[in-house]
């Protein structure tokens, strides 16, 4: 749920990143930290295991600067991917304004990525949210580690998770490809479902 | 569906003096409200030193998890969440299930007085919060500054910081 603070003119959206264990949503989050400039950005927490296994989520503010007088500001989350963390992906996803879905383009990650999709949807499910592009959350999905070697083409990964026809990016998140450019849209989305 | 909680002059303004008040009657160091996502909405005193957006981002989260755990044990909620320091304490309490209410005191100040003015200070914005809501209820249109012009402005913006 966005907040519009007409006093402080400030505007504040919620932006979660989702996805199977090890898909690369805190390796998008880190890269955007690294390469943000200064001004753009807070601190990233990371609330990790010993292991750089996110337990409960990595956060990063992101302020967009002032638009018609208001402070725009993103506040950017992922998700714990592994499935024992049910509870605390649900948590993530309260308030949301905007999805990505890192998806992991290895052909035996898939069963994975569907099952992470489903428990995303069920998620929503219980504030009353769903995916859809122009009348509920917006998504765009991320088809990450597209320069390994036994990966599923991307006509497959779209029609195994990409039901709502949204934007999609095919991205090396390690070095950085299309890691931008996903954010971008999703934020982009999320500001036009605002301003309907 | 995907809302929003605007806050408008009037309710932002109550809010802020109960906060006020709040701080001064229990001796606090910073008051904070935010949303149950840890987006602020108000907060009063000193808070140069520390990084607010993370600190309301940590403590939201910090509550929804307790309020995991109440409802695992059976509970419905934990209401509130006290944490003690060497030198700052921190008492957290959740309103109405919609906003989040921290206060940041010195160690040396009584914790029994903290609580007694927050419960005093909660009861009126649980009030405030019934107000916006109403407001919000039935409106489909969202706030007004959200334009076309304003999608327009800010994807330029967007453009320029990822590169267009």
């Amino acid at each position: 749920m966005a907040l519009i603070n007409y006093v402080t003119k400030e505007v504040n959206c919620k932006i979660v990143y989702y996805g199977p264990g090890l898909s690369g949503k805190t390796t998008n989050i880190k890269y955007i930290y690294e390469h943000l400039s200064p001004d753009s950005k807070g601190k990233l927490v990371s609330l990790a295991t010993e292991k750089e296994r996110t337990l409960f989520f990595d956060f990063l503010p992101l302020d967009l600067g002032t638009i018609k007088g208001f402070k725009t500001r993103f506040h950017i989350y992922t998700t714990p991917g592994q499935v024992f963390y049910s509870a605390s992906r649900k948590l993530i996803l309260k308030n949301v304004d905007g999805l990505v879905f890192v998806a992991d383009s290895q052909i035996e990650r898939m069963d994975e990525n569907i099952e992470s999709l489903e428990d995303m949807i069920e998620n929503l499910k219980i504030y009353n949210l769903k995916v859809d592009l122009s009348n509920g959350v917006p998504i765009v999905f991320q088809y990450n580690k597209r320069d390994l070697p036994n990966i599923a083409p991307v006509s497959e990964l779209q029609k195994a998770l990409n039901r709502w026809d949204a934007p999609y990016f095919e991205a090396i998140a390690i070095k950085g490809i299309n890691v931008f450019e996903t954010l971008k849209e999703i934020l982009k989305l999320v500001i036009r479902r605002l301003s309907r | 569906m995907v809302g929003e909680l605007n806050i408008f002059e009037e309710d932002f303004w109550a809010i802020s003096k109960t906060l006020k008040r709040l701080l001064d009657t229990s001796n606090s160091k910073c008051v904070i409200l935010m949303d149950k996502a840890g987006q602020v909405i108000s907060s009063v005193g000193d808070t140069g030193w520390f990084d607010l957006n993370t600190l309301s981002t940590l403590i939201a989260a910090n509550m929804a998890a307790f309020n995991e755990i109440a409802q695992s044990l059976g509970e419905k909620e934990f209401s509130t969440i006290q944490q003690q320091g060497q030198n700052i304490n921190l008492y957290v309490k959740g309103i109405e299930d919609k906003v989040i209410l921290a206060v940041l005191y010195d160690s040396k100040v009584s914790f029994n007085l903290v609580k007694a003015r927050v419960k005093y200070a909660a009861e009126e914005i649980s009030q405030i919060m019934k107000r916006i809501f109403a407001k919000l209820e039935g409106k489909k249109k969202p706030a007004e500054i959200i334009d076309e012009d304003f999608a327009k402005e800010a994807e330029d913006e967007l453009d320029k910081l990822f590169g267009g």
